[in-house]
């Protein structure tokens, strides 16, 4: 049984002529045990439909299935409940609270359970361990480095044993070399049996993922998967485009890959959503019919 | 969960120690001005109490003048009548005397007149009495002793600190002579300072208390304020003042121009005055514990809009919104009652230095301490509820932005 299931899920804000469609009717299954990173432009829907996967926020129309029960429609009570149980977040400016030391803040969702304190600081100080963190357990996020912070709060979202850890760039807020060790764990922690499902603009980190789907005004264009340790050719392509344009700035990144992918930019009407969508049934299709074979 | 609320206010209370200071100094005023207030009028009411004197509970008074609705007679209609016609006669006291289970009478009778010493003149209350009269007032002689029943022909007064002090300008002017409409008294005692409030409306430090008979050389017709009656025992007072009730009817041709109080109705009367200015006073402190409240409030408004990414990362985390308003009630509460206690210490302190600089011996009853308490709470509850509120209402995600 997947861990995920959306149906036909569509997001829209404002009303009339205002309306935006953040998310346009995105199909997505998520198996248990996957590293999905989730690519794509400013606006295409990385956000929202993290959010809504989060329980942050609730679809206006289609199916939402966690853990085999449709949660697209429960009240915003037990919305945190089902977070509180089933999603573990990973902020890219990593959302500690500044007066709770280390420790405390990694038991704060087991407090929201209802877990006793001497219970919940036990599993906290276990997770730290984990994350190596065991030594700077009492300090406050002030006294620590952002590399350390973001461990922290990757020991934070595991603390509940989440069935998925989403995480929302969680090195682009850091340097080169602490967003490798923030990685490896986070790699770690998915080789460990987690599903992970990561938001992220740096295309070299999708070496750390088994899956990858660009998204695109609001739909998912393309969801392929990828072997661990390996930057699919596209992408490695969009690096390269990079580089020789020699450009920083993120989402130049990610336009680049765009356009390397052939299957959006280059259909006759991008501006048609119908026959991206097709596109992407297809691929879907595709998809099901070899684990079917298998 | 309510303990895991009150960890994590204490948690964030301790985070802002100097802001939290700041929003309880409304309440710590509140309470403290509260609870002095009230612990001075509970002070003055046992003072009072205490002066019924060794007659204690078998006290019984009459008074002139009919006693109105639910409400005794009360200290400024009492004042009025020393000038007006009273309604008791010596006769009333006499037969007073006879009514069964009676043990003792002292009379109140008031003479207007001045008193003279030298160049000097005093007014004061000049009353006539009997020897029976100090069992009534809880007011001991300081200097000298009080005239006895055989003296009650002699030319003796007893007179007050103040009288001593204006009419005498010495504190012990025994054996000196005062002269009231020519005839000369010799001081035979001084009472000892009076502090508070009066009891049965006669203040004694300006009075000059005359035996009754002798009183008589002055004034044929003595104005006779009150009878003071001390049944046998406390268990007869209601048969007896029901009886002098029926025998002074009978005296007054079966009119009931006159009022038998007991105990607790004379202090009634006697301390309505003090009760009033309480409760009024009470009101004004009670205003500024609103303020308090509504300091809370406002800084707990602030405090929301300022930690609206932490509500959205606790939220994040699993926080429902019952939750999170649970834990900013929680933290109002907490706030409101150590302001409170604060205030209770504050109070407590302000009532020793009263007692050290002050006659007045302020009382704060436990009764009183946890009602306040009690009504900081609430304080706590109310003001924080609606920012508690605001804050269960964040949207996590416009938080987390």
């Amino acid at each position: 049984m997947p861990i995920i299931e959306i149906e036909e899920l569509s997001k829209l804000y404002g009303f009339g002529d205002a309306t935006t469609v953040a998310l346009d009717e995105v199909n997505l299954t998520i198996e248990k045990g996957e590293f999905i990173a989730v690519m794509g432009p400013s606006g295409s829907g990385k956000t929202t439909l993290m959010n809504i996967l989060g329980l942050l926020d609730k679809p206006t129309h289609g199916g939402y299935i966690l853990n085999g029960r449709n949660i697209s429609k429960v009240s915003k009570n037990r919305q945190a409940k089902v977070r509180r149980d089933n999603i573990g977040f990973i902020f890219q400016s990593f959302n500690l609270l500044p007066k709770l030391t280390i420790l405390e803040n990694v038991a704060l969702p087991l407090a929201y359970k209802g877990t006793r304190q001497t219970k919940r600081l036990k599993a906290a100080s276990r997770v730290l361990e984990q994350v190596g963190l065991s030594d700077r357990d009492s300090y406050l996020p002030g006294q620590l480095s952002g590399g350390q912070l973001q461990r922290a709060a990757i020991a934070r979202a595991l603390v509940n044993n989440p069935s998925i850890i989403i995480a929302d760039e969680p090195t682009g807020n850091l340097d080169s070399v602490s967003a490798r060790v923030v990685m490896e764990l986070l790699s770690e922690v998915h080789k460990l049996g987690n599903t992970v499902l990561m938001v992220t603009h740096n295309p070299s980190l999708t070496r750390y993922a088994d899956r990858i789907i660009y998204m695109l005004d609001g739909g998912i264009v393309y969801d392929e998967a990828s072997a661990i340790g390996e930057i699919p050719s596209r992408v490695q392509k969009a690096i390269t485009a990079l580089r020789l344009s020699d450009d920083d700035d993120k989402l130049a990144t990610v336009s680049a890959m765009m356009e390397t992918i052939p299957d959006t930019h280059k259909s006759p009407d991008p501006e048609d959503p119908k026959k991206k969508r097709k596109v992407v049934k297809k691929k879907r299709k595709a998809r099901k019919q070899k684990k079917a074979k298998k | 969960m309510i303990s895991e609320y009150f960890k994590m206010a204490i948690q964030s209370i301790r985070g802002a120690r100097f802001r939290s200071g700041l929003t309880m100094f409304g309440i710590i005023v509140g309470v403290s001005s509260v609870v002095t207030i009230v612990s001075l009028g509970e002070g003055v009411r046992q003072q009072i109490t205490a002066q019924s004197g060794s007659v204690g509970d078998s006290l019984i008074v009459v008074r002139p003048g009919k006693k109105t609705a639910a409400r005794a007679i009360s200290f400024d209609s009492l004042r009025n009548f020393t000038g007006g016609s009273g309604s008791l006669s010596e006769k009333d006291w006499q037969s007073t005397q006879k009514v069964p289970g009676v043990s003792s009478v002292a009379p109140v009778g008031t003479i207007s007149g001045i008193a003279s010493y030298e160049k000097n003149e005093y007014t004061g209350t000049i009353i006539a009495s009997t020897a029976d009269l100090p069992i009534f007032l809880n007011q001991s002689i300081e200097f000298g002793q009080f005239f006895s029943a055989q003296d009650s022909n002699k030319k003796v007064a007893i007179i007050g600190r103040d009288v001593a002090e204006r009419l005498f300008e010495e504190t012990v002017p025994i054996g000196k002579k005062l002269t009231i409409r020519g005839v000369d008294y010799i001081v035979a005692g001084v009472f000892e300072q009076q502090n508070s409030g009066t009891f049965a409306a006669i203040n004694v430090n300006s009075a000059i208390v005359l035996p009754y008979e002798s009183a008589k050389e002055i004034s044929a017709s003595i104005q006779i304020l009150q009878l003071f009656v001390q049944a046998e025992s406390p268990e007869s007072v209601a048969k007896v003042s029901n009886d002098i009730r029926t025998t002074l009817i009978a005296n007054h041709a079966g009119q009931e121009d006159f009022t038998v109080l007991e105990k607790e109705e004379a202090l009634e009367a006697t301390n309505e005055v003090f009760y009033q200015l309480t409760v009024f006073i009470a009101g004004v402190a009670f205003i500024s514990f609103i303020v308090g409240g509504i300091g809370i409030m406002n800084i707990m408004f602030a405090t929301v809009s300022e930690r609206t990414r932490e509500i959205g990362i606790r939220k994040a985390v699993g926080a429902t919104n019952q939750q999170i308003l649970g834990q900013f009630v929680m933290e109002a509460v907490v706030l409101s009652l150590v302001g409170g206690l604060l205030g209770i210490i504050v109070a407590m302190l302000a009532n020793g230095i009263i007692r050290v600089t002050t006659d007045l011996q302020p009382v704060t009853t436990p009764s009183v301490a946890l009602v306040v308490f009690g009504l900081s709470a609430l304080t706590g509850v109310i003001s924080g509820f609606l920012p508690a509120a605001q804050a269960s209402r964040k949207d996590p995600i416009t938080a987390l932005r």
